[in-house]
């Protein structure tokens, strides 16, 4: 046990590992997928090294991984799984089993766009699709983060009762290597004590688990869970309080960039929020009054932070890295909702970088634009560096 | 990390953990679990009466005891050393063989090559547990065996103290009867002692054995010669039963010029010789011809003794009969082998051997062994040097020297499984009686003759001989002193095979093997070769038995059965049963269990249907 923190230069993935490591999980399930692989394969080492006292299933699909983190996870255990893209969308029926079930399992998902035609390359519309299942969803933009993430998920997910998924983008973060603080583990075992579960699988004390309910029952288990997902809001930003208080480190359900008098704002999630920066930057220079919002917290949708940052007035721009085809990007619909009582802003929803494709500081520049000069569709999708 | 009282408050806690009156309906949102949770388990759900299919535990038979011509408990002892109780391991053996260190050494383990762990990484190490467990203490005394009945007052006499006539022996003296041997060497144990080599059998080790079966009060009369001082039809007068195991070791001539030399020696008079202590001369080159297990110990023997040794064969490896690891370690040893090749005529000069002459042959077609026949090739031979020449082509049964009433001989010509003769009284079984020449087959045929002579002292027993066979092989005596009440012995028990196990549940292990110490030095060169296991080793190896259809109590059923409430372990034994008021015959078990100890049967007598009221 290493009782000093310590700074090593890791990739997005092995940040993951090493948390699930220092975590003291029971039990991890996987199945391979590029560009998720190489979590697992770092957790396996550290499992048949001794690194780590946890069971370690290799399944034959990702829809087993999920069940077996279930089933884990009822008996009262940490469950941890990781995946990407078509593993996540195999996965899709479990993880509405997980929440339902209330098992806090934690799924390091590394976004990689959808089949067809093939790609292993990074977008949002894996872990988007997901959106409606009740699992919360934290958007990283660094590997420090992935790490943090990953320790704060567990954290709050079992106190919840609500799975986690700590959201990165393939390559960008799963494999490039950058500098990583890793607390020493008591500070860990300090923050995330072993897990309390009242009631679970124990032949002890028998209960059968997620058996049919009737209609006399069914909404309120249903409305349980979104008051869980208010809650979390709330646990969230106390966590978030709490690691700050260990590390120094602080979290932030959105990240603004010289936002305060901002009279247009770009959004994003993950990586991509650098470019947003230098478009910013490039924008000021100019006497423009542009701002930037990275959000990391998406599931729970941060509304009143959200509410609180954008100021009054300005243009919103919403870079979606996923589309709801027919409509519009899932985070600018969502944006557009959540800002649309008070109708204090106008806000647009872009498409950019799908598949892989670089979101470069001018494509972001060219959103603004198209916000600065109202040739932006306020309705439906406005496509971002696009042949048509 | 603890959950948040708001969203898994007190009072849906105690709702799930003491239920409600109220129905679910009218529970407040703060009595209502965030999961659904049942408030009670499944013993409130008698689902028994859903079935079509039953599960029953089961007893299949495990092949090693089908294929063991002793009939050990193979399993039985082997698993027992497995839950780590020797003791117990010991007695289960015991309870089957009078000959555990020696099986455990020189057996050919039949029981291994029936094993269903062949299909999966090589078969358990049974000889060498066996060994282990003959070589405890608690086989250092008769105290091992007590009599299962009182003495009978009958009287039996055996020809021959090989295996065959000691298993008979203890066996019968088990059942209470008087036995005395009669043993035409100067002292007992047959080919254990007079065939075996001291480097394979430890002669300390073997007369152990023996000790402890004259300590249950057989009297063994040594270099008595049945036939000639005693008069087999004189044996019948004075005893109330005979029992012939006098072996068969009587070589076969090779009848080639030069075979009167006096370094000519048979393979049993070597390996005799050799174990009473003056090795004949062999000089510096000793050919050996045969290739069967008196050659390649007559070999090995010699080698020990000093001399060049070649075994000359009219095959090739691949066709010899003897035991594939003692060729190997013969081979290791320095032994040269000539393959292909008959021998012609020894060359003698001045009355001593200098050489012998062969010929070379080629295989031809199979014969009917199975293996190709050697075709001599015209014109081929050869001469290798040679200064003594062991003739091992093998031993044949001599019926004339033990009678020579045509009467006796015909009835010991036509004896049934059992060892019985048309002659009252009268019965045989070992290397005597032909089949499979082997210590454990002839240990098989001793005990299946002590029970025939049982039966036939005493009278109809309740059951048939034939119940008393363990799964179409050997007959165990256990079950015959229990009057057939063995689990084994059950009728129509179904060998469990390896498509029959579900090895999910069982990852390539590698077998222990036994340390060896090859090519000795001449000071010391017939200590024993293999050394045993450790208890350690011995309870690793233990560890790989599938218990291919007994039930271990390894609890899986209990794990998967969906019910939860139908498969109980009972408080008292701790055995696992099955209610059948909770189990709706899904059959899981029966799928899930590693070692086929439990069947599905279908309900079909309206007896069998369940009833299920609520409780
Ligand atoms: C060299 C050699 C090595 C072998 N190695 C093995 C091995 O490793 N494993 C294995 O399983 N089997 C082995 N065998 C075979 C095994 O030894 C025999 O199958 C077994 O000993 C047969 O037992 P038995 O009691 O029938 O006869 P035997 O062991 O031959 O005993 C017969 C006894 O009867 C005595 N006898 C004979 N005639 C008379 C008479 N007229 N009056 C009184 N006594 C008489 C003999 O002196 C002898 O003591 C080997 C055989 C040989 C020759």
């Amino acid at each position: 046990m290493i009782s000093e923190e310590h700074r090593i230069a890791i990739t997005g993935n092995q940040a993951i590992a090493h948390a699930v490591r220092m975590a003291r999980i029971h039990v991890v399930a996987a199945y391979p997928i590029t560009p998720q692989t190489s979590v697992v394969e770092e957790i396996a080492e550290f499992c048949a090294a001794g690194k780590m006292d946890a069971k370690f299933i290799q399944t034959e699909s990702e829809h087993s991984s999920m069940s077996a983190c279930i089933g884990a996870s009822m008996t009262g255990a940490r469950a941890f799984t990781a995946t990407s893209s078509q593993g996540l969308a195999l996965m899709h029926e479990m993880l509405h089993w997980a929440v339902g079930a209330r098992t806090p399992v934690i799924l390091g998902e590394v976004n990689r766009a959808l089949a067809a035609p093939w790609t292993i390359l990074t977008d949002q519309s894996d872990s988007m699709a997901q959106r409606d299942t009740g699992w919360m969803q934290f958007y990283c933009a660094n590997n420090q983060e992935v790490f943090d993430s990953t320790l704060l998920a567990f954290k709050v997910a079992e106190q919840v009762l609500l799975p986690a998924m700590v959201v990165l983008d393939a390559f960008v973060l799963s494999h490039s290597t950058e500098a990583v603080i890793l607390p020493p583990q008591d500070l860990v075992d300090e923050y995330l004590p072993p897990r309390e579960t009242p009631v679970k699988l124990d032949p002890d004390e028998p209960h059968a688990f997620g058996g049919m309910m009737f209609p006399d029952v069914f909404m309120e288990q249903r409305y349980k869970i979104e008051q869980s997902m208010d809650i979390a809001k709330e646990v969230i930003l106390s966590e978030i309080e709490e690691w700050e208080k260990a590390t120094g480190r602080q979290l932030k359900p959105l990240y603004p960039y010289r936002i305060d008098d901002a009279e247009v704002v770009v959004m994003c999630l993950g990586t991509a929020f650098g470019s947003v920066r230098y478009a910013v930057d490039k924008l000021r220079k100019e006497g423009i009054k542009a701002g930037g919002i990275r959000m990391w917290q998406y599931r729970p949708f941060p509304i009143k932070q959200l509410k609180e940052l954008i100021p009054e007035g300005s243009q919103v721009g919403v870079i979606d890295r996923a589309v709801s085809f027919g409509i519009s990007g899932p985070v600018g619909s969502e944006v557009k909702s959540v800002l649309s009582p008070e109708s204090r802003n106008s806000v647009y929803g872009f498409i950019a970088g799908l598949g892989g494709r670089e979101i470069q500081p001018e494509s972001v520049e060219s959103v603004f634009r198209a916000m600065l000069e109202g040739s932006a569709d306020p309705v439906g999708i406005n496509w971002v560096d696009v042949r048509k | 990390m603890a959950i948040h009282k708001e969203i898994f408050s007190d009072e849906a806690l105690r709702h799930v953990r003491e239920g409600s009156a109220k129905p679910p309906g009218q529970l407040s949102a703060d009595e209502i679990p965030p999961m659904a949770a049942s408030w009670a388990n499944t013993e409130k759900m008698p689902v028994g009466g859903w079935k079509e299919n039953r599960p029953r535990y089961l007893r299949g038979l495990s092949p090693c005891l089908a294929h063991c011509p002793v009939g050990n408990d193979v399993e039985g002892f082997v698993s027992t050393v497995r839950e780590g109780d020797v003791e117990s391991a010991a007695r289960l053996l015991a309870a089957e063989t009078p000959l555990p260190a020696t099986c455990g050494r020189v057996c050919y383990h039949p029981c291994e090559s029936g094993c269903n762990r062949v299909q999966l990484d090589g078969s358990v190490g049974i000889r060498a547990i066996e060994r282990y467990l003959g070589d405890l203490p608690y086989f250092d005394s008769a105290n091992i065996w007590s009599q299962a009945r009182p003495a009978t007052g009958k009287n039996i006499a055996i020809a021959g103290s090989g295996p065959g006539g000691l298993a008979s022996a203890w066996a019968l003296s088990l059942l209470g009867h008087k036995v005395e041997i009669f043993e035409r060497k100067p002292e007992p144990g047959g080919l254990l002692l007079y065939g075996i080599p001291a480097y394979r059998l430890p002669k300390d080790i073997l007369s152990k054995e023996i000790g402890r079966i004259k300590d249950m009060g057989v009297r063994i009369n040594c270099g008595v010669n049945v036939g000639e001082a005693k008069e087999l039809s004189k044996l019948l007068e004075s005893y109330d039963s005979v029992f012939v195991a006098t072996g068969a070791a009587k070589s076969r001539d090779i009848n080639i010029k030069g075979d009167n030399n006096k370094a000519v020696y048979s393979a049993i008079e070597y390996l005799s010789e050799a174990t009473s202590g003056n090795i004949p001369e062999t000089g510096r080159e000793c050919i050996i011809i045969g290739g069967g297990n008196s050659a390649v110990d007559a070999a090995r023997s010699a080698k020990r003794s000093g001399a060049n040794v070649t075994i000359v064969y009219r095959r090739t490896r691949a066709e010899m009969p003897a035991y594939e690891t003692e060729i190997d370690d013969a081979l290791k040893e320095g032994i040269q082998l000539e393959e292909l090749a008959i021998p012609l005529e020894l060359i003698v000069e001045n009355g001593s051997l200098t050489g012998m002459k062969c010929l070379k042959t080629k295989l031809g077609e199979p014969d009917d062994s199975g293996r190709r026949s050697p075709i001599p090739v015209p014109g081929s031979d050869f001469v290798i040097p040679a200064s003594s020449m062991i003739n091992a082509l093998g031993e044949i049964i001599d019926k004339e020297e033990l009678t020579k009433n045509s009467d006796f001989q015909n009835a010991l010509s036509e004896l049934n499984h059992w060892g019985s003769s048309n002659i009252q009284g009268l019965f045989a079984g070992g290397d005597f009686v032909g089949g499979d020449r082997t210590v454990a087959h002839a240990i098989g045929g001793g005990k299946r003759a002590a029970m025939a002579i049982d039966r036939f002292l005493l009278g109809k027993s309740a059951n048939p001989l034939e119940s008393y066979i363990v799964g179409g092989g050997p007959a165990s005596l256990a079950g015959y002193l229990k009057n057939g009440e063995s689990d084994v012995l059950a009728e129509g028990i179904k060998t469990i095979q390896y498509k029959d196990l579900n090895p999910a549940y069982f990852p390539n292990v590698e077998r222990e093997e036994l340390a060896k110490v090859l090519d000795q030095k001449p000071d010391n060169s017939f200590r024993e070769v293999e050394s045993g296991y450790t208890p350690e080793e011995a309870k690793a190896e233990a560890n790989r038995c599938f218990s291919c259809g007994r039930c271990t109590n390894c609890g899986l059923c209990q794990i998967f059965c969906p019910e939860g409430a139908a498969v109980h372990r009972d408080p008292q034994s701790k055995e696992l049963m099955i209610f059948d008021s909770h189990c709706k015959g899904c059959g899981i078990c029966v799928e899930e269990c590693p070692r086929c100890a439990l069947v599905m049967e279908p309900v079909n007598k309206e007896s069998d249907v369940v009833k299920t009221e609520t409780q």
